[in-house]
């Protein structure tokens, strides 16, 4: 596509003006100098973008499966392949809408000789998911720039930014977990553990019967082991809207991370062959394939582990509420109007509390922006279950709300405390490992 | 972090250039004509006249910025004045007496060619200014004409209220004035006996009714008006507010009434009979209440006191229920106005003093003398506050055209917003040097300066594509010079959505 630019008005107007004060002041002098503003006048009316131009671009990115929230380095390579010199090349690398740049510039305006090439380099922040980059657009001038030529110039090389979260390649396999799929209790009962002895029932199984001391003093006693029962673990997912706020442009939102940070243990424990359940509260029905289930929650009890398709689901209904209902750097919701977000989609405490198991444990993943969390923890420490609250703060900057909100986040974590769940702070310039193995030898070591 | 509302302006490269380049051709041209003092105030007028646009252009500050943009209308005003007006004197001072009538002709065109140099550097001088932040469009512009118009009004209102109340001070007190004036003086002199002064040898009912009547009327708008039931939770109050008003409303009728007997008694019925018919003790009650100058000039106080009530109370409550920010914006430049009318009024004297004399010092000849001695016998009539008042209402007013006409040519796209630094630079270095070509610069100098204009466009014009389509801190030179930075605003930045 070429289009003819007109920038010569301000060199015409100043022709006509010396020409005009010449005239009236009779100065020759004037008449030869409107000759300069009239060659630049003449100059850009001639010049044209040069014929049969043509560009290879090659684009190369760097890291193949980056984590969420890496930065990734972008080379875009376009080389003059044709017979003249361009003397003004723009180009714009089509970088995916969803991702951030976050060093150098995909932009640049160069000359090129033919056959001579350049480079175009920049950075962009990762995210979950696989990201297509569009044809690199060019822009060609002649040197009077009284011409454009716009062209989308096919790009060999990589062509998508692919981050897949690589869950089996997870650095968790060395954490050791001492007890899977049961959880000693004080009860007694039948078991393997000796807990005491007491007398004897009609009813009670005869191998319990305590025979040696029936022998010894004629009582008939009954003995009790420690009872063990069947523990589920629960991961809870913070998804609501509060949560969808990231600490840097282009970077994951707190809910992302937390459901980054339950895909990952979710995974190594079905590799431990724990039994686990996912919720992820604060989805609405578009954003969950099949909606959600009647009681309002995101709830999945996946065979086979974060490989199984109903995790996959669930943990794609999350990035899809992140990327549908997110919360701009400048504090405005972009939700629709009406009803806000957060009272559309937040769960009533009570409701996740009735689906819980009466043996489960709790693994709560969130970023504690609002009270709804704290509120929720302190129910389920109220009612004895095991708690473990892993929070990535998303709460850095320098500004006087980053300050605030890391402030009020900060006595958020301390009422967690006080309630006795265990509480794993995940501060983000930490990799996420540290804070797994964390929550899992606190899980486990009970 | 990058900002994303200085990214996508021109490079700083051309920027850097247009304003090297303009400043450069414009004072080597100002030299060769040798107006300096002119010139520089009006160099001084142009950058305040782009700082005021900046200062407009501020969204988050918007209090802070009016009213910089409104303190900054003095300068502006007083560099576009000296620029011309200045000017003038200056040359005039220099040309003339001329020595042959033959020669008048090519003075005038001379001193003209010189002016315009002026004016034309000022131009381009603010072309490069509002180039350096690329500040300069329709909305400031819009805004800098809106600040510095509504500066203008105290000081130039008072000015013309002081200035009109001397003459007509004067008009009433002399039946000499010539022409118009002798008329305008007996109408002045008729309208206050009959309204402020009545001679006291026969009643004056009908306007001492009526200014009863609308002394009522206000003091009852007034007691309405103002918040007394809001303020209080006791109903008594609000009863006896309702009474009271009552009461003056039926005062204002029974004086409304009056008007007409009044009428009949006053212009229709003779003194002497009214005289026999109310007996004479009455009569002379009557006549000595009714033309009282005391209760006349206290109702026109109370209804100046009451209007004024009325407008406080409007104001505030207006006020009440606008946000904050809005107010501070649309008060600020009269309260700008406000403090440079006070400033004024405090240097009137020497101000003036210094002003006049520095006229009478410049201007050639007999002119010199003669300026002094009509400028002394004018200020001993007005004094030096109405006339310094005016005068730097005028000046205001000056610089509120100014932005006016700024506005008008982007309103009408003479200018594009996008390169409308880099075209008034360009623009004015190309009158620059068509004028200074007619004055006789050297041929060189003459030329240079136009392909500087050349170069001013094409160099601007060409960064401030490049900057949109590129950004401020994309690799241009082949070299990666892009810092390392934290973050960019928004993915939108990355995308190539600028090109169609």
């Amino acid at each position: 596509m070429t289009d003819r630019v007109r920038r010569w008005g301000v060199p015409l107007a100043g022709t006509v003006t010396l020409l005009s004060v010449g005239l009236l002041a009779a100065e020759p002098a004037l008449f030869a100098g409107a000759a300069i503003p009239l060659a630049s006048v003449l100059v850009g009316s001639l010049s044209r973008v040069p014929s049969g131009a043509t560009l290879d671009a090659d684009r190369t990115v760097a890291a193949a499966a980056p984590t969420p929230g890496d930065p990734v380095d972008v080379t875009l390579t376009v080389e003059n392949t044709g017979r003249r010199t361009l003397t003004d090349v723009r180009i714009v690398d089509g970088v995916p809408a969803e991702l951030t740049v976050v060093s150098g510039s995909p932009r640049a305006c160069r000359s090129l000789r033919p056959g001579e090439s350049t480079t175009v380099e920049y950075a962009v922040r990762s995210k979950r998911g696989t990201y297509a980059f569009e044809d690199p657009v060019v822009r060609i001038r002649p040197l009077a720039a009284t011409e454009i030529a716009t062209a989308t110039v096919a790009a060999t090389g990589d062509t998508a930014l692919t981050c897949a979260n690589v869950v089996a390649e997870a650095p968790l396999a060395d954490a050791t977990l001492p007890r899977a799929g049961t959880l000693p209790t004080d009860s007694g009962g039948s078991g393997l553990e000796f807990h005491a002895t007491r007398d004897y029932q009609s009813g009670d199984p005869v191998s319990r019967i305590d025979w040696r001391r029936l022998a010894k003093t004629g009582e008939l006693t009954t003995v009790e082991y420690r009872e063990e029962q069947a523990v589920r673990t629960v991961l809870v997912v913070d998804a609501r809207p509060p949560t969808r706020v990231t600490p840097e442009a282009g970077y994951p939102t707190g809910a992302e991370l937390s459901a980054y940070a339950a895909e990952r243990l979710l995974d190594a424990l079905s590799r431990s062959s724990v039994v686990a359940s996912v919720t992820a509260v604060g989805l609405a029905d578009e954003d969950l394939v099949g909606g959600l289930g009647p009681d309002g929650l995101a709830w999945t009890d996946p065979d086979g582990g974060v490989e199984s398709p109903q995790a996959s689901r669930l943990f794609d209904g999350v990035q899809s509420a992140a990327a549908r209902d997110s919360v701009a750097p400048d504090g405005g919701a972009t939700h629709e109007e009406g009803e806000p977000a957060s009272e559309r989609t937040t769960p009533d405490v009570e409701t996740l509390l009735a689906r819980l198991p009466p043996t489960a444990q709790v693994v709560v993943f969130s970023p504690l922006l609002d009270d709804w969390p704290t509120e929720l923890i302190t129910s389920l420490r109220a009612r004895s279950y095991p708690t473990t609250v892993v929070s990535p703060d998303v709460t850095r900057g320098e500004g006087a709300a980053e300050t605030v909100v890391a402030l009020e986040r900060r006595l958020r974590l301390q009422s967690v405390e006080l309630t006795g769940a265990t509480l794993i702070d995940w501060d983000l310039d930490e990799p996420i490992d540290i804070a797994m193995r964390a929550s899992l030898a606190e899980l486990f070591n009970r | 972090m990058i900002d994303d509302r200085t990214e996508w302006r021109p490079t700083t490269a051309s920027t850097g250039l247009v304003v090297f380049v303009t400043l450069l051709t414009a004072t080597v041209l100002v030299r060769a004509i040798g107006v300096a003092v002119p010139a520089a105030l009006g160099g001084a007028g142009a950058v305040a006249l782009a700082l005021a646009v900046w200062t407009a252009g501020w969204d988050r500050h918007r209090t802070l910025g009016t009213v910089l943009t409104s303190l900054l209308a003095l300068p502006i005003g007083v560099g576009v004045v000296a620029a011309t007006v200045g000017t003038v004197i200056v040359l005039a001072g220099v040309f003339f007496p001329v020595e042959s009538l033959s020669r008048l002709p090519a003075t005038v065109v001379d001193l003209s060619a010189r002016a315009m140099v002026v004016v034309g550097a000022a131009g381009a001088v603010f072309g490069a200014s509002v180039a350096i932040g690329h500040v300069l469009d329709r909305e400031t512009a819009r805004r800098t004409a809106e600040a510095s118009l509504k500066t203008t009004i105290p000081p130039l209102g008072v000015g013309l209220v002081l200035v009109a109340g001397e003459a007509l001070r004067y008009l009433e007190s002399t039946r000499d004035a010539p022409g118009v004036g002798a008329v305008l003086g007996d109408v002045l002199r008729t309208t206050t006996t009959i309204v402020f002064e009545p001679p006291a040898v026969r009643p004056s009912v009908t306007t001492f009714l009526l200014l009863v009547a609308a002394a009522l009327l206000v003091v009852r708008r007034t007691v309405g008006a103002l918040p007394l039931t809001e303020l209080t939770t006791d109903p008594a109050v609000e009863r006896a507010v309702a009474s009271v008003r009552s009461w003056l409303l039926r005062a204002a009728v029974v004086a409304g009434f009056g008007v007409p007997v009044g009428f009949f008694t006053d212009y229709v019925f003779p003194p002497e009979r009214l005289q026999s018919v109310v007996t004479p003790p009455a009569f002379d009650l009557l006549t000595a209440v009714t033309t009282a100058p005391p209760a006349r000039r206290l109702a026109w106080r109370v209804i100046a006191l009451c209007v004024a009530t009325l407008v406080a109370v409007a104001v505030l409550r207006r006020t009440a229920r606008t946000a904050a920010d809005r107010i501070g914006a649309a008060v600020a430049p009269f309260a700008a106005g406000s403090g440079v009318l006070v400033a004024a009024a405090l240097v009137a004297g020497p101000v003036l003093s210094a002003a006049r004399g520095w006229v009478a010092a410049t201007l050639p000849g007999e002119f010199g003398p003669r300026f002094r001695e009509l400028s002394g016998s004018v200020v001993d009539f007005y004094g030096p506050v109405p006339i310094v008042l005016t005068g730097v209402g005028f000046v205001l007013l000056v610089a509120a055209v100014a932005a006016m006409c700024l506005w008008l040519v982007l309103l009408t796209k003479y200018l594009d917003d996008r390169t409308a630094g880099v075209g008034i630079a360009s623009g004015a270095l190309f009158v620059v040097a068509a004028f200074a070509g007619v004055v006789g610069v050297p041929t060189a100098l003459l030329f240079g300066s136009l392909v500087a204009a050349v170069l001013v466009w094409d160099v601007g014009e060409f960064g401030t594509t490049l900057g949109e389509e590129i950004g401020r801190r994309a690799d241009t030179l082949g070299r990666n010079w892009s810092t390392r930075r934290e973050r960019w605003p928004s993915a939108g930045s990355a995308s190539p959505s600028p090109w169609p």
